[in-house]
């Protein structure tokens, strides 16, 4: 399994995806507060924590470029960003919304007792889980405001 | 100077106004298939035949679990910048403006006019209606609940946006926190839908269903044969002709044709008209009145609207 893993992060595609790894997995662990999503999400790196760093980065791409469809029930399964070709007709802003440290953070949260499943890949690679909360009602209007989404029944 | 300032102040806004498409009116009501399983219902006999009906007003009076979700529902609609029309308040009007219409009466003793379309008009209506369905399920110690939300466009009868299913199972939580939980995970699913079918809108036009009619007292039908702009054609083939020069993209489908009725199904029409102003059915069907009321028709039309969606012409007199 774990050469199966490995094999699907190739260093060409590392190199491809930009601020974040497109095929990390994710999965739904339910509804939290109003406008909050509760994701289990993974992240590739060389040491767990910046592992777990990319992991947080890779749920709010989840929310906004592919809803999440696994797991259990109660997250949107539906993106927030529909439109095909739009993180790369607003790669701009995106490019600086998910730098390191960026304005993704806020959106964002660790939830439980920050606990994480940590599994080595490879000789120099870890590959670690953590559930984290999105907020994605805020998120949405984040990038209402930025003009990537409309806003709801916008123009009338 | 200030004459100018303000002139300049009313077409600004002028220009604001008139670029705001019609905003189409959304409730939440709860599904027939929910109200007859919870037993709310009133039996309507309709010439002989006993019809079964929704009975809202009674279902929101006993059952505190649906109007917490309406309520909910509504809330975060509101929230995300589209407030809805509340199912409840709109039964109330309807029963207010009822008794108000029946006790006005003018200073000489004249009373409201008000004929039986006029009443059968005063319904709670909307552009859009979201249909609730929630079911609790009950698997030994563990409940559920199984929810579903369709949102309706009440003129085409078409399904334009939806969301469904069953939250997870639980040993204690209750029924009302089970459904806010399921309102909270499907209401944005849903919205970025009905933003899907919003989009359309903009792009295709808003769909509406258009119907031609004859008064029996009138003397042509759609049959009749007419010289237009040099060609012989008969009525309702002329009527077909304005349809598809007035719709985006010349975008409808012709479902009857007879020489009594034509039915005009997903009939896109401009959401403004060539002025810049937000178009609606009564706006959009009015230039076709016009032109059947001059030579060589010389035809009064009668236009009866349904709402936002539905526009009926009728031929003949008005």
């Amino acid at each position: 399994m774990f050469s199966v893993s490995v094999s699907a992060q190739t260093r060409k595609q590392k190199k491809m995806a930009g601020y974040v790894m497109g095929n990390y997995e994710v999965e739904c662990m339910g509804t939290g507060m109003d406008g909050t999503q509760l994701i289990k999400v993974w992240g590739y790196g060389k040491k767990p924590d910046v592992a777990a760093y990319q992991a947080k980065k890779n749920a709010v791409h989840a929310v906004v470029f592919k809803g999440i469809n696994g797991g259990q029930p109660g997250c949107m399964m539906r993106p927030l960003v529909t439109k095909p070709g739009a993180e790369v007709q607003h790669s701009d802003y995106f490019n600086t919304f998910f730098a390191d440290g960026g304005h993704y953070l806020n959106f964002v949260s660790q939830t439980g007792d920050g606990t994480m499943d940590r599994v080595k890949v490879g000789g120099k690679q870890y590959k670690v889980g953590i559930v984290v909360a999105v907020k994605h009602a805020d998120l949405r209007r984040e990038l209402e405001a930025a003009g990537i989404i409309q806003k709801l029944g916008q123009g009338f | 100077m200030r004459n100018l300032l303000l002139l300049v102040t009313f077409i600004l806004f002028s220009f604001s106004a008139f670029s705001q498409a019609k905003k189409p009116t959304i409730m939440v009501v709860p599904s027939d298939n929910w109200c007859i399983k919870n037993g709310y219902t009133q039996m309507y006999d309709e010439m002989g035949t006993m019809k079964t009906l929704p009975d809202y007003k009674m279902a929101l009076q006993n059952e505190t679990d649906l109007l917490m979700t309406i309520s909910k529902i509504n809330t975060m609609m509101a929230d995300r910048g589209f407030p809805l029309v509340n199912l409840e308040t709109a039964l109330k009007n309807i029963e207010q403006e009822g008794a108000e219409i029946a006790m006005l009466g003018s200073k000489s003793g004249g009373s409201i006019t008000e004929s039986p379309i006029d009443v059968l008009q005063r319904t709670a209506n909307a552009d859009i209606i979201m249909q609730l369905t929630y079911v609790v399920n009950q698997n030994g110690p563990q409940r559920s609940v199984t929810f579903m939300l369709q949102g309706l466009d009440a003129y085409t009868g078409k399904q334009i946006a939806g969301a469904q299913g069953t939250g997870n199972p639980s040993f204690a939580t209750e029924t009302p926190v089970l459904l806010e939980e399921a309102v909270l995970a499907h209401i944005d699913d849903f919205n970025s839908r009905l933003q899907d079918h919003f989009n359309d809108l903009f792009e295709n036009g808003r769909e509406i269903a258009f119907q031609t009619r004859i008064f029996d007292t009138s003397m042509v039908d759609f049959e009749e044969e007419f010289d237009y702009n040099g060609e012989d054609l008969e009525l309702g083939e002329i009527i077909e002709d304005w349809v598809f020069d007035n719709t985006v993209q010349g975008r409808f489908s012709t479902s009857t044709y007879t020489e009594n009725v034509i039915r005009f199904d997903q009939v896109r029409i401009p959401l403004y008209d060539e002025r810049g102003r937000a178009n609606d059915t009564r706006r959009w069907i009015r230039d076709l009145r016009s032109m059947l009321g001059k030579p060589p028709f010389s035809q009064e039309c009668k236009i009866y609207t349904r709402g936002l969606g539905e526009v009926w012409l009728i031929v003949g007199e008005k």
